[in-house]
């Protein structure tokens, strides 16, 4: 099952982006089924903590810490963007009440 | 006795002399403090205690949570009228006027950043206690005080931020009064090597955002203070209290991000990171938080009481 094609297009490119430049990594290397502990993204915890800010940032949403265990199912790019997705929609029905 | 390994940190403050050290910690550890007021205003509590307050249950606020520390800090200090009391490292003033309110000792703070001294005297002013509190940005090295001196010698998130602590364990000793009480609260490492502490994460916190950190190991640090010629009365574990604290600051940055980045861009940002860091750290148990009191001679505080504080007071009540 692929939940990561209702992921909105400008969303994934966003994360995908804010992703490479937090890694200082050329985006192409950032695909939507990349894992982010895979040795090939070079992402450790302070890189997971930093990526967290600055989505919090980018959206204007709180996002759970990635580093922990309660977290087990954020695994790759495309996890991250729809779990950023979801929040932005959730944000934006909240608005709209 | 074990020694925490030394980080990268640690490892080259070892190679300065305690002078180059005492001038590196200066400049380095000020820096943060002298981010504009406003800034942690918006993330801490109303007297800006940064450092852990006293959670008793996970669901309270900030407020209450700093409210019983302060309480609890004056129950384990009994300050009598007229005693003399120095914070080393006293931000902007939290314990230092909640003290000076509470109680009728004369007060003495140390800081190495001046817009956090402006601060405070703003606040005892306002406060009324400014005839009783006197601060002086320092390097509490450069302290040339009268032995036997002072009552109660106070570290409060500060100490962390000391390279040369058994020479300051000495000199604190030397200046108490017989009586005399220590009281710290700050971080320590687990003697059981847990976590990665030369990660960049441990870098980042302790280089990037606060300057300069040593932790030792609680037991590292108590003997420094046995050493000094102190007497160990009482030591409370404040992890937990910590990271719930970590994460209602981390919480008010989120809130106020956009106000706090037009005054200084970039900061929310280090602030959240660093915070998450320092959060996680003490959910995992990878860095402890301790409160440690200490005597010089026959302690004023009965230990047999303790729990110190009555239980009025520890509902953190004015």
């Amino acid at each position: 099952m692929d939940t990561h094609l209702s992921i909105p297009e400008g969303i994934a490119n966003d994360v995908r982006r804010i992703i490479a430049e937090t890694l200082r990594l050329p985006v192409e290397h950032v695909s939507l089924d990349a894992r982010l502990d895979e040795a090939r993204l070079g992402i450790d915890s302070l890189g997971l903590i930093k990526l967290n800010v600055a989505l919090e940032e980018a959206f204007d949403i709180t996002l759970p810490d990635f580093t922990t265990p309660e977290q087990p199912h954020i695994r790759s790019v495309g996890d991250v963007a729809a779990l950023v997705a979801g929040k932005v929609s959730a944000q934006a029905n909240g608005g709209a009440r | 006795m074990i020694s925490a390994a030394h980080t990268r940190p640690e490892r080259e403050a070892m190679e300065r002399s305690p002078a180059e050290q005492r001038e590196h910690e200066r400049r380095v550890v000020a820096e943060h403090y002298q981010h504009d007021v406003e800034i942690f205003s918006m993330v801490l509590d109303s007297r800006l205690a940064y450092a852990t307050g006293v959670f008793v249950r996970p669901d309270e606020d900030l407020e209450t949570a700093q409210a019983r520390k302060f309480a609890r800090i004056q129950a384990k200090l009994d300050i009598q009228p007229g005693e003399r009391v120095l914070d080393v490292g006293c931000g902007w003033g939290s314990n230092l006027l909640y003290l000076a309110e509470h109680t009728k000792g004369e007060f003495f703070g140390i800081t190495l950043s001046e817009r956090q001294r402006e601060e405070a005297m703003r606040r005892a002013r306002l406060a009324g206690v400014a005839e009783r509190v006197h601060i002086d940005v320092r390097h509490v090295e450069d302290l040339a005080l009268e032995p036997a001196s002072f009552d109660v010698v106070l570290f409060s998130g500060s100490i962390v931020h000391m390279h040369n602590r058994e020479e300051i364990h000495h000199a604190v000793a030397r200046i108490l009064r017989p009586t005399g009480r220590l009281l710290i609260s700050d971080c320590y490492y687990p003697a059981e090597h847990r976590g990665d502490r030369e990660s960049t994460a441990t870098d980042y916190i302790f280089v990037e955002a606060l300057g300069y950190c040593r932790l030792v190991h609680l037991s590292e640090e108590l003997g420094f203070i046995e050493r000094a010629g102190l007497d160990i009365c009482h030591v409370e574990d404040l992890t937990s209290s910590y990271a719930l604290t970590l994460e209602r600051w981390i919480d008010n940055v989120r809130k106020n991000r956009r106000r706090i980045e037009a005054i200084s861009p970039g900061f929310s940002r280090l602030l959240q990171q660093y915070m998450t860091v320092a959060k996680l750290s003490f959910a995992r148990r990878t860095a402890l938080e301790y409160m440690i009191l200490a005597t010089r001679g026959r302690p004023r505080v009965e230990v047999a009481s303790f729990p110190i504080a009555p239980p009025a007071r520890e509902k953190g009540e004015q």
